[in-house]
């Protein structure tokens, strides 16, 4: 987790990776079912080998280097979140290999490990360690943060009495304030009113901006025009095409790329 | 396989070491529980001290003990005895519990698993106050006492964190395990000398010495009470202990990047 990469050193190469997860029922998560299957055989253990497995990703491979931004576009269900996952170092792949070099930043669920007890600044600090911050970096941080969800004292009560807006100011102000080589996003954030989002909007492209690296899963298709130089599509889990730059521009000025409707 | 050790290997280590990620976590958890009350976690030291103090009289009596000898006696087991059987539950849903975090973010396991053991050593030092007058009283804890039985205390978390990632992994597979673990401490309670003496077995002393458990708990009641250090408990505890290691690091090993699909 150390942030002293070489730039030249960051990158993402994936090689036939294979996710696929395994659904259990209450029968499946029993332990007497096991210990029937270890013992008897026939009945119940074709039972239970009949647990459904999904494949959520099947025998993907690229490559992502510095200045890639790249955009993930496919129908619910299609896997775009599980490869964000597996690019955060989630979920490992039962086969292929995936090599993920550089600090990774996901801005996958903005409300992860809130304490809903606890004060703002608690929250901020709780926030931040949880990213990987080191204490000493937390501490540095907080006033900008701070100062950037503008909610003033309200951060010194309980975030349970904060509106949903308020809340999400304070997760997109922590979560954006974290410096990474590799940035995973579900979707853009937009946050607040039509002030704030103004604000937030430039701070999140700030942040993309000086990040080499951009993996964003969107069902916007202008979105994606605007900020990726690649799309990789995603159809039940396999790749089916990928465009680049270019051909990228064309199509997506044309309004012709087809997209699925968000 | 080898690497899959190493990666075990590497997630305990670092895991231990990210003291201000499972400090806070485990610190939040125990605030958590007891954020709008005046007298917070030490409702649970005051419970306690009722108990300890109704059931010494009760039990003194029915075992036909002295009271001094007995309370003492009662007071370190039961408070240990909440330590072990608290932390052997909430161990089981380490990683059930954390299910968002763990789809979320990349942290090394153990980290969930300390946060747990973290938050129960919190409890128990509340809990630790009631020692202070019951050492007083008994008047026999000696500073080499007092500083192995912190010393127990310490190699007690340790083997909580073998159990945790051991229990954590099984019991996110496994549903029902918590349970059945649930079930087994309360025998193991009464099997355990923590209402009554060792010594009232008699020659089935054996009883109560193949029995980890009481091992496990004379490395903190024994210097308290007496001020000796037990070194048939250190060595079985020690023997434990290493077993413990090994199963949880070959789990961790074989397991550990399933859990994220578990849980």
């Amino acid at each position: 987790m150390s942030s002293n990469y070489r730039s030249n050193a960051i990158g993402i190469v994936a090689d036939r990776i294979i996710v696929s997860f395994p659904i259990f029922n209450a029968a499946h998560r029993s332990l007497k079912r096991t210990v029937l299957h270890a013992t008897t055989g026939g009945r119940v253990a074709r039972e239970s080998e009949s647990r459904v497995m999904v494949c959520a990703l099947d025998q993907l491979s690229f490559r992502i280097g510095p200045g890639d931004r790249v955009g993930l576009v496919g129908h619910n269900g299609s896997g775009k979140t599980t490869l964000l996952r597996v690019l955060s170092g989630v979920y490992e792949p039962i086969f292929g290999s995936i090599s993920v070099e550089g600090r990774v930043a996901s801005l996958l669920d903005l409300n992860l490990g809130m304490d809903p007890e606890a004060t703002g600044y608690e929250n901020i600090r709780l926030r931040a360690i949880l990213a990987g911050l080191t204490p000493r970096d937390v501490e540095d941080k907080l006033e900008e943060i701070a100062e950037f969800t503008e909610l003033d004292e309200y951060l010194e009560m309980p975030v349970r009495t904060y509106s949903s807006g308020m809340l999400l100011r304070l997760a997109f102000a922590v979560s954006t304030s974290i410096d990474a080589d590799i940035l995973l996003m579900d979707e853009w954030l937009s946050v607040g009113d039509a002030e704030f989002s103004k604000k937030a909007a430039e701070r999140l492209e700030g942040l993309v901006d000086r990040t080499p690296i951009l993996v964003m899963a969107s069902h916007d298709p202008n979105l994606i025009g605007k900020m990726c130089n690649r799309v990789f599509r995603l159809e039940h889990g396999k790749m089916t095409e990928e465009l680049r730059d270019s051909q990228l521009r064309k199509t997506a000025t044309s309004q012709q790329i087809p997209l699925p409707p968000s | 396989m080898h690497h899959r050790l190493n990666q075990a290997l590497s997630d305990i280590g670092r895991g231990l070491y990210m003291t201000h990620v499972w400090a806070l976590l485990g610190l939040h958890d125990v605030k958590q529980r007891y954020r709008r009350s005046s007298l917070g976690p030490f409702w649970l030291t005051l419970s306690m001290a009722i108990m300890i103090a109704s059931m010494g009289v009760l039990y003194a009596r029915l075992f036909g003990q002295d009271m001094e000898d007995y309370l003492p006696f009662l007071a370190v087991g039961l408070l240990l005895w909440t330590f072990i059987s608290t932390a052997l539950n909430e161990l089981c849903s380490s990683f059930i519990a954390a299910d968002a975090m763990i789809k979320q973010v990349k942290l090394p396991l153990t980290v969930y698993v300390a946060r747990v053991v973290w938050r129960n050593l919190l409890i128990l030092a509340h809990n630790a106050v009631i020692l202070v007058p019951v050492a007083l009283w008994s008047g026999k804890a000696t500073v080499l006492g007092i500083v192995s039985a912190a010393l127990g205390i310490v190699f007690l978390a340790g083997n909580a964190v073998w159990v945790g990632l051991i229990l954590g992994i099984v019991c996110t597979r496994f549903r029902d395990i918590p349970q059945i673990v649930a079930s087994l401490t309360q025998i193991v309670f009464f099997l355990t000398p923590i209402l009554w003496k060792p010594e009232v077995l008699g020659n089935k002393i054996w009883v109560a010495t193949i029995n980890p458990i009481f091992h496990f708990i004379e490395l903190v009641r024994a210097p308290v009470l007496t001020g000796a250090i037990p070194w048939q408990s250190w060595a079985v505890s020690l023997f434990v202990s290493a077993i413990l290691a090994v199963i949880a690091t070959s789990l961790l090993a074989r397991f550990g990047h399933r859990v994220a699909y578990w849980v």
